[in-house]
């Protein structure tokens, strides 16, 4: 049966109401395409109103992540779980997209729009692309089906108050595209249209599709392509202009945002050249850096972040996916306003501030800065970033938490947020001060907590015992040692923060030592990652990496009888998530009792104590506690004995303990106490 | 209102020593006294209520000038440094004579200060300034507010712990205690340092010529403090462990909340103590 040479004219050549198919689809795209870059250009001009931030290397290794980021899909990887599989389906439509892309690209914009589909549609090439096409499509079918159950029947925790109309639309839109292209060929194979003469070869989903219009009128057949075609073409350009005002922009933002992520470590924060006359933190959205707002364009509102937070998971006021939406909405906000006045720099446009308007100060103090919301978000937003500044803010304006007053005042006046004397530091200690110009082995830093509170002491005189055992020389600096001033940054409070860290680091390049021990994962983090821009770059070195060390050179050893105690091990964020140290503990544990527990969120999954970002020092009044909601963990798991390898969370847990009334019937331990406890003395 | 706070430049006393060979007070590091921050702060309330000014001033050698750069970090609009060498080790009376021509100098309503210094803590410069400047006094105030007729109403604590609260003519002189309000907290590179770090230190020399400023008291000997554990402070030696369970009074206990109606939870709770009771 072979139609009628004028019956299939390609959808683009026929002429509709006397206006040429060409004309209709140019103008279309004209205006689709005007629509869409008029958007982007507003876009653009919101994200120039951030402060400008010109820090930008590496870039070979910068271009590597994007691509292993957006066309490898590795967080969706990285975030896949048997309980949350959605991660499959992302990547599944994300890699259809990039076929469709190139196709409409392709075949649809230069074959049909310019009238060579039939010279570029009659090649092998076309042919092989047909192919790939027709498997690509009904998996995105699939998966798009999937995801609109998933949202809007299953409903998971992530996704909660999610199931707006703006997620069904571009649902709807995954679906419709496949499906209408689908069609869109089978009807063109019933007209024996583009892939004709390849007989046998043809894709195997349309020709199967095209059985279905055998019975039909040539002409019905040729209306259904012309409908099929236009419906597709339309949706294209519908998506398009959909694209910018939509959580659809990611597709566009979210490429540039890893592109142009920090380059900073984790865990470390931004420094902010106070001599320089920087303004400190941010209250009002022009404050923030265009990268910071670039973020704000990648969020896709998947709720990875909320899923992670130890806040929100214990019914605090801040959820790290609400902020950024706040945000967002509130730079569309202000954007316009703000565009008019057409002032550079943030410091002399003060705007609309933001705190307590759009986002309350409990939201912006709730976070312990754990990191599991940067860990876990797909699209490389940095969320603690932006709180932090949010919270140097408040400090700019003189707004406090009334605990976090006081311990700032006791850090500013006697250097350790438990406000005794700084004379007192480290006393009755037993370990040797150190004197300039000798050699040591390492410099023991005992950080605050173990120099003052009488339960961490025991893990500064446990360490120091192992260290005797292992044949170091050590010393500690005494009252020469300062808070480190990691809790003040965190805080917000970076005036003290710089203060203390340059005055710690002209202590430290007084002696003579091969590097710096600490037990502290906040210590550990501030001198290791955040010094070396003050100027001081020394070697740190934690304690479980030494003991560990130590154990496997034989230079300390251990009772050969030990108790085959239950241990369960629990990462600090500090040490875990920001620095990458999960193997050494976990090795002592290993060596001391044989095996060792896991709690369910473990490595960089890991759950909060609750006492970082200076929530040592203030009362968590609003929701549970999340001490205690780690706690509980363990005791699910019947563990006897909770290790851990931070003094902030070991005083978190046994406070937990108490709160819980469960008295001690779960010990909580340091690494180092319970090496020491087993450690062979010579 | 202008407001004078009058601050104290004092020896740590957490690390003075008395040297027994020269009998002389060494190890001498000069910090601001803890209730110079109690003082400031009850002053910026005062002016937040009332508008006016704040002045801080000080009888220090140079050193002091770290103290009232601070203050006016904290918000203060003046600072002004009384010094003359002659003052080297005076008395109470003697640096009483030097802040009064200050004090005159600038003109005042309200002057606010210390009951006593955290190092010498004679509580006598209140009643020599109130002497000085002819005004009436108060001292060991715990509290200040205002009344509906914007009048002062300054509350004392007396010896034992009995309150007496007074209506103040002013001008009138002050003396603060301790824990009369929550210092504020100034970050360094925050909104009111800023504003401070414009600001400069002023000097005054007061004219102490044919005035007697003898030491009439010289320090013989110190002793320091035997260390005292108290149950509860941060510097117990109990641990944060002990600590929790005597401030709730349970030794492992469990506590209970009885849920759902008043007539449910008492039945509840009757079963509970007819069980402990058996």
């Amino acid at each position: 049966m072979i139609p009628d040479k004028e019956i299939i004219l390609s959808p683009v050549a026929v002429v509709y109401w006397g206006i040429p198919g060409y004309v209709i689809f140019w103008v279309l795209f004209a205006v689709a395409i005007s629509l869409f870059l008029r958007r982007t250009y507003r876009l653009w001009r919101y994200l120039l109103l951030g402060r400008r931030e010109e820090e930008f290397d590496n870039i070979r290794k910068r271009t590597l992540t994007a691509i292993s980021h957006v066309i490898g899909q590795w967080p969706q990887f990285k975030g896949l779980s048997f309980k949350d599989r959605s991660g499959l389906g992302h990547v599944l439509m994300v890699w259809g997209f990039f076929i469709f892309v190139i196709y409409y690209v392709l075949f649809i914009i230069i074959g049909a729009g310019f009238s060579i589909s039939e010279i570029m549609e009659n090649s092998n090439f076309f042919l092989y692309y047909s192919w790939v096409m027709d498997i690509t499509a009904p998996f995105i079918i699939v998966v798009s089906i999937w995801g609109i159950i998933r949202r809007y029947v299953v409903r998971p925790s992530r996704l909660k108050g999610e199931q707006t109309i703006e997620a069904l639309v571009i649902l709807i839109t995954v679906f419709i595209h496949p499906t209408t292209h689908l069609f869109k060929q089978a009807t063109g194979i019933a007209l024996g249209l583009p892939p004709a003469g390849m007989g046998s070869i043809l894709p195997q989903v349309s020709s199967a599709l095209s059985n279905l219009f055998s019975g039909s009128t040539l002409s019905l057949v040729h209306k259904a392509h012309i409908g099929f075609f236009w419906a597709h073409w339309s949706i294209v350009l519908f998506v398009l202009v959909y694209i910018p005002y939509t959580r659809y922009l990611h597709i566009v933002a979210t490429p540039f945002n890893i592109l142009f992520r920090s380059s900073r470590q984790k865990g470390v924060l931004k420094t902010i050249n106070l001599e320089a006359g920087e303004t400190l933190g941010v209250s009002n959205i022009n404050g923030f850096t265009w990268r910071q707002l670039l973020n704000l364009y990648s969020c896709v509102v998947c709720g990875h972040c909320q899923d992670a937070c130890p806040a929100y998971a214990t019914n605090k006021p801040l959820n790290p996916k609400k902020v950024i939406q706040d945000l967002k909405k509130h730079l569309f906000q202000v954007g316009k306003e703000l565009l008019g006045r057409r002032v550079e720099t943030s410091s002399n446009n003060p705007g609309k501030t933001m705190i307590n308007e759009v986002i309350t100060e409990e939201e912006i103090r709730d976070c312990t800065t754990c990191g599991a919301c940067v860990e876990n978000c797909p699209v490389s937003i940095d969320h603690i970033g932006m709180i932090v500044e949010l919270r140097r803010g408040l400090v700019y304006e003189g707004a406090f938490d009334r605990g976090h007053k006081i311990a700032l005042q006791r850090v500013a006046k006697d250097f350790n947020p438990w406000g005794i004397h700084w004379n007192n530091r480290a006393k009755n200690m037993g370990i040797e001060e150190a004197k300039e110009g000798e050699r040591y082995d390492c410099i023991y830093w005992l950080g605050c907590v173990a120099s003052y509170d009488e339960r961490a002491k025991e893990i500064a005189v446990a360490t120091s015992n192992i260290l005797r055992a292992g044949g170091l020389k050590f010393a500690m600096l005494g009252v020469k040692e300062k808070c480190c001033g990691d809790f003040p940054r965190r805080i917000g409070d970076e005036g003290l923060f710089q203060k203390l860290a340059v005055e710690n680091i002209q202590v430290l390049k007084r002696f003579n030592f091969g590097f710096i021990l600490t037990h502290c994962p906040h210590c550990f983090n501030s001198i290791g990652n955040e010094y070396p821009e003050f100027g001081g770059n020394f070697r740190v070195v934690h304690h479980t990496q030494l003991i560990r060390d130590l154990l496997k050179e034989r230079k300390i050893h251990l009772h050969e009888t030990r108790n085959t105690d239950r241990v369960i091990y629990h990462d600090p964020c500090y040490l875990g998530r920001y620095n990458g140290i999960y193997k050494e503990p976990r090795q002592i544990l290993k060596e001391v009792f044989g095996e060792i527990v896991e709690f369910p969120r473990n490595h960089n999954k890991t759950f909060c104590c609750g006492a970082g970002g200076g929530h040592m020092w203030i009362e968590q009044e609003v929701g549970n506690k999340i001490s205690v909601e780690r706690i509980e963990e363990a005791i699910k798991k019947a563990a006897q004995i909770v290790a851990s390898a931070c003094p902030f969370c070991l005083l978190m847990f046994e406070e937990a303990m108490q709160i819980k009334g469960e008295g001690d019937t779960v010990k909580v331990r340091d690494v180092s106490e319970i090496v020491e406890r087993f450690l062979h003395r010579t | 209102m202008r407001i004078i706070v009058c601050l104290k430049l004092i020896a740590d006393p957490n690390i003075i020593e008395f040297d027994i060979l020269s009998e002389k007070l060494c190890n001498i590091y000069f910090v601001s006294d803890p209730i110079n921050y109690y003082i400031l702060e009850e002053g910026l309330r005062l002016r937040e209520k009332f508008g006016g000014e704040l002045i801080a001033i000080s009888v220090a050698p140079e050193a002091g000038d770290i103290i009232l750069k601070n203050t006016l970090f904290f918000g203060a609009n003046r600072a002004i440094r009384l010094w003359d060498d002659q003052l080297v080790g005076a008395d109470t009376w003697s640096v009483s004579q030097a802040i009064k021509q200050g004090i005159e100098k600038i003109g005042f309503d309200l002057i606010l200060c210390g009951s006593r210094s955290n190092d010498t803590g004679s509580e006598f410069m209140v009643s020599a300034l109130a002497h000085w400047l002819n005004i009436p006094s108060a001292t060991r105030i715990i509290g200040l507010n205002v009344d509906r007729d914007n009048k002062l109403i300054a509350h004392k604590k007396l010896l034992r712990g009995e309150r007496e609260t007074y209506c103040l003519q002013l001008p009138a002189i002050l003396g603060l205690e301790e824990g009369i309000n929550e210092p504020r907290y100034a970050a360094l590179f925050s909104k009111t340092y800023q504003e401070g770090l414009r600001k400069k230190v002023e000097f005054f020399k007061p004219s102490l010529n044919g005035q007697n400023i003898n030491q009439l008291i010289t320090t013989l000997r110190l002793i320091p403090s035997r260390p005292r554990v108290k149950v509860g402070l941060d510097i117990s030696a109990l641990s944060m462990q002990e600590k929790l369970k005597m401030m709730r009074g349970e030794l492992g206990h469990k506590k209970e909340i009885f849920e759902g109606s008043p007539e449910a939870a008492a039945k509840k709770i009757f079963a509970e103590l007819s069980e402990a009771m058996k």
